[in-house]
C-alpha cells in the first residue's frame, strides 16, 4: 500500500521529447505525444525516477495531487486458498511483504494480477510497487506474474529483463557440490529452508510454511 | 578526561540529500574516543582523515609493483571499475587517490594509454555525475571518465548457477581492474563471506541481478552469487587483477593488490573478523543510547569508529556467527500475528537524524522513535517512498538542539553516540565514552579467546594461520 500526495508534471517549454523518462518509469505512466512526455496521473506512483532521469533539461517536477490517493488492492473478495496457492507457487508467503519499501504483500500482488494486471508496469501502477528504491522487488514481480501464468516478454529497449533465478532453482546435486567446496556459504542449509516454503499449485494449504 | 570531539569528514552537496548543515559535534557537547585507546592491538593504519593523502598513492605504487600486468598491451582498453561507496569513505578522496595511482601505474608499466575510470552508482542517474564534478575526475583522469549504473544496457553472463545480467559498458574493454574497497559495510547481509567479491552481485550488474542477490537467496548463501559471476568465463576472460583500499576501524590499513582475488579475500576476512569483530562486539555491549546520524550520504552507511550505522542497528546479533541463519532482510510475526520487520538493536532508544539521505529502505527503523532535525530535512524524508513507515512515526523539530531535547523527553539517557563518518574515533557523550572504555577489555578478550577462533573456523580458516 502506498499513499500518494504528489505526481510528476512535465514543463512543456523544457521537454525536448528525448524519451529518457519514458523508459525509466516503472508504472508505464509516461507516453510521448507530439514529441512531449505526457504523464498519466492514474498510473503515476510518484517514484520520482523520471525527475531524476531528466537531469539535463530538468523538465519534470512534482506537483501536489488534488487529493491524496492510496494505491492498494483489496483482496478480501478473493478466495484465500487461491491466494495462498498462487503465492506458494511463486515461492512467497502470502502475508510477507515482497517489497521492503511499500510493504506490498505477496497476496496483494497476486490479487492485483487476478484483478487485471498483465505487465510489471500494471502491477506497479496498481499496487505502488517500485515507488521506493525500485530495485529489489523486481524479481518478486516476475515471480508473481509467472505463478499466475501471465507471460511477459522482455521489452525491446531492455528497460527490464525477466529474471527469477533463485537458490531453490538449483538441483540438489549442485547444492551438495557447492556445500562440499564452500561450506561457509551454508548453501545446503539455506536451500532446504527455502525449499520447505515451496509447494505446487495443487499442494495442500497445510504444507505451506 | 576525554579528548574533544574530532571533526568528521567534509560533506558533498547532492541532489539526493539535504543541504549540508552544521555538524552535530559543533552543536552538541561531545568528546572523542580513539579506536586505539579502546583496542591498542587494532590501532595500526596508514591513513586516517586529515593525514597526508600522498601516502596512499605511494602505497598503491608499491603494492602494484608485485602484480603481473603482462596481459595488458599498449593498444588495449582497460577499465577501472570503481563503486559508489568508495567515494564516501572518509570524504572519498582516499579512494580517488588510490584510483589515480592505479591508473598512472598501469600506464607507466604497460604503455597502455586507454585506461578509463568507470564511476558506479547505487541507483540515481545523477550520482556518478556528482562524484565526477565533486572530485574533478574529468581533469584528474585525463577526460577518460565514464558513469555507469544499474539501469544501463545489459550483457548476459552465464554462471555455474544460471544466467544473470551485467552492465555492458564496464565489460566491453579488453581488460577490467576490480578497483574496490573492503569497508565491511553490510555485515548483516554479507556476513563477512567473500566480501571482496560483492560488486559482482551488486555494482557491476543490472538491477534485476541485484534483486535476485538480495531477495532470492538467503542471508548467507546469497554471497555465492557474486563469486559465481566472478568465476564465469565471461568475467575471467576480461579480468586483469584487483586493487583494494583496505580498512579497519582505525582507518585505512593498506592498499592490497593481486590477480588472485581469493587471496585478497582471505586477507580481508582474517583482518575484519579480528578488528571489526572487536568494534562490533563493543557496540553490542552498549545497553542504551540515543544514536545521532550526521553525514552526507544514506544514513545507513555513515560510520562511527569505522562501523556503519546499519551495522549498529543490527549489533544485537553476532553478525559474524554463521550458525545464525538470518540477521536481516526478514519479517516475522509479532504477538498480534502481524508480519513486521525483524527488530533492530533494542539498545537504540531514540534515533536522531541531523542530516542523512533517504532513498534506501531502512527496514525496521520505524519500530524505534525517530526525531528528524530541520523542517527541510523532514520534508525530504516525508517525500521518500522508500520509508513511508518511518515518516509516519518520526517527529520533526526545527534544529538539532530541539531534536536532542525531544529525544531526551522520549528516553532519559545521557549516553549519546554520533555516526558522522569518522574512522579512528567515536564521537560521543562522556558517559558513552566511559562505557566504551569500561567494556573494551572484556570485549577484546572474548573476541581473541572465544569468538575469533569460531568465526575463522566457520569460514574454513585455521585459527593458527590468523592469530
Amino acid at each position: 500500500m502506498i499513499q500518494l500526495g504528489f505526481l510528476a508534471q512535465v514543463d512543456e517549454e523544457k521537454c525536448t521529447g528525448c524519451k529518457l523518462c519514458e523508459s525509466v518509469c516503472p508504472a508505464g505512466a509516461i507516453e510521448m505525444a507530439a514529441n512531449l512526455a505526457m504523464i498519466d496521473s492514474d498510473r503515476c506512483i510518484d517514484c520520482q525516477r523520471c525527475i531524476d532521469r531528466c537531469n539535463r533539461e530538468n523538465a519534470i517536477s512534482r506537483k501536489p495531487r488534488p487529493s491524496q490517493i492510496i494505491r492498494y488492492v483489496d483482496h478480501s473478495d478473493i478466495d484465500e486458498l487461491k491466494l495462498k496457492t498462487l503465492c506458494a507457487k511463486a515461492g512467497l508467503l502470502p502475508d510477507m511483504p515482497i517489497c521492503g519499501c511499500t510493504r506490498t504483500t505477496g497476496k496483494e500482488a497476486v490479487a492485483a494480477i487476478l484483478k487485471g494486471a498483465k505487465t510489471p508496469e500494471d502491477l506497479c501502477a496498481i499496487t505502488g510497487l517500485r515507488a521506493g528504491c525500485g530495485i529489489y522487488c523486481i524479481t518478486r514481480i516476475f515471480q508473481v506474474l509467472e505463478a499466475c501464468e501471465v507471460d511477459v516478454d522482455n521489452p525491446p529497449d531492455r528497460r527490464w529483463i525477466k529474471l527469477t533465478l533463485s537458490l531453490s532453482d538449483l538441483p540438489e546435486q549442485k547444492v551438495m557440490q557447492i556445500d562440499a567446496t564452500y561450506p561457509q556459504y551454508c548453501v545446503g542449509e539455506d536451500w532446504k529452508r527455502l525449499k520447505q516454503r515451496y509447494t505446487h499449485a495443487d499442494g495442500k494449504e497445510e504444507k505451506h510454511v | 578526561m576525554y579528548s574533544p570531539a574530532v571533526q568528521p569528514p567534509v560533506l558533498m552537496r547532492s541532489f539526493y540529500g539535504p543541504k549540508p548543515k552544521e555538524r552535530a559535534v559543533n552543536i552538541l557537547d561531545m568528546v572523542s574516543v580513539a579506536v586505539g585507546d579502546l583496542f591498542p592491538d587494532i590501532a595500526d593504519r596508514i591513513y586516517v582523515d586529515g593525514d597526508d593523502l600522498s601516502v596512499l598513492e605511494k602505497a598503491t605504487g608499491e603494492v602494484l609493483s608485485a602484480v603481473d600486468m603482462e596481459m595488458i598491451k599498449p593498444g588495449d582498453t582497460v577499465k577501472l571499475l570503481s563503486s559508489e561507496h568508495g567515494y564516501s569513505i572518509m570524504g572519498g578522496e582516499p579512494y580517488v587517490r588510490m584510483l589515480k595511482a592505479l591508473k598512472a601505474n598501469i600506464q607507466s608499466r604497460t604503455g597502455c594509454k586507454d585506461v578509463r575510470l568507470m564511476v558506479g552508482a547505487y541507483n540515481g542517474f545523477r550520482e556518478s555525475d556528482e562524484f565526477i564534478a565533486h572530485y574533478d575526475l574529468k581533469r584528474r583522469f585525463d577526460g577518460q571518465v565514464y558513469r555507469y549504473g544499474p539501469y544501463d544496457k545489459d550483457v548476459t553472463i552465464e554462471t555455474e548457477i544460471g544466467t544473470v545480467y551485467g552492465i555492458k559498458k564496464i565489460f566491453d574493454g579488453d581488460w577490467f581492474v576490480h578497483s574496490y574497497y573492503d569497508d565491511p559495510r553490510e555485515i548483516y547481509y554479507n556476513r563477512q563471506i567473500q566480501r571482496a567479491y560483492k560488486p559482482f552481485g551488486m555494482s557491476y550488474v543490472r538491477f534485476e541481478t541485484r534483486s535476485i542477490y538480495h531477495m532470492n537467496f538467503a542471508n548467507r548463501s546469497s554471497n555465492f552469487l557474486p563469486m559465481a559471476v566472478f568465476n564465469s568465463p565471461f568475467i575471467q576472460e576480461r579480468y586483469a587483477f584487483s586493487c583494494v583500499l583496505r580498512h579497519s576501524p582505525a582507518g585505512i590499513l593498506a592498499i592490497d593488490a593481486d590477480r588472485d582475488l581469493a587471496a585478497i579475500d582471505k586477507r580481508i576476512t582474517i583482518s575484519h573478523l579480528r578488528k571489526y569483530g572487536k568494534m562490533m562486539l563493543l557496540f553490542n555491549a552498549i545497553d542504551e543510547c540515543i544514536a545521532v546520524v550526521d553525514g552526507g550520504r544514506w544514513g545507513f552507511y555513515i560510520h562511527a569508529g569505522g562501523v556503519i550505522f546499519g551495522v549498529f542497528m543490527h549489533a544485537h546479533d553476532d553478525l559474524f556467527d554463521l550458525s545464525i541463519p538470518k540477521v536481516l532482510g526478514g519479517f516475522k510475526k509479532n504477538e498480534k500475528g502481524e508480519v513486521v520487520p525483524m527488530l533492530i538493536n533494542p539498545a537504540i532508544k531514540v534515533i536522531v537524524l541531523n542530516q542523512a539521505w533517504p532513498g534506501i529502505n531502512y527496514l525496521g527503523l520505524e519500530q524505534t522513535p525517530i526525531v528528524i532535525a530541520g523542517e527541510d530535512h523532514g520534508a525530504m524524508w516525508k517525500a521518500d517512498h522508500c520509508n513511508p513507515y518511518i515518516t509516519e512515526v518520526a517527529q520533526i523539530t526545527k534544529d538539532l538542539n530541539g531534536a536532542m531535547d525531544k529525544a531526551y523527553d522520549l528516553y532519559k539517557t545521557d549516553k549519546i553516540i554520533i555516526f558522522d563518518g569518522n574512522f579512528g574515533y567515536i564521537n560521543c557523550s562522556p558517559s558513552m565514552a566511559q562505557l566504551l572504555m569500561d567494556k573494551a577489555p572484556e570485549v577484546s578478550r572474548k573476541v581473541d579467546e572465544e569468538l575469533l577462533p569460531m568465526w575463522l573456523k566457520q569460514r574454513g580458516i585455521d585459527p593458527s594461520e590468523a592469530i
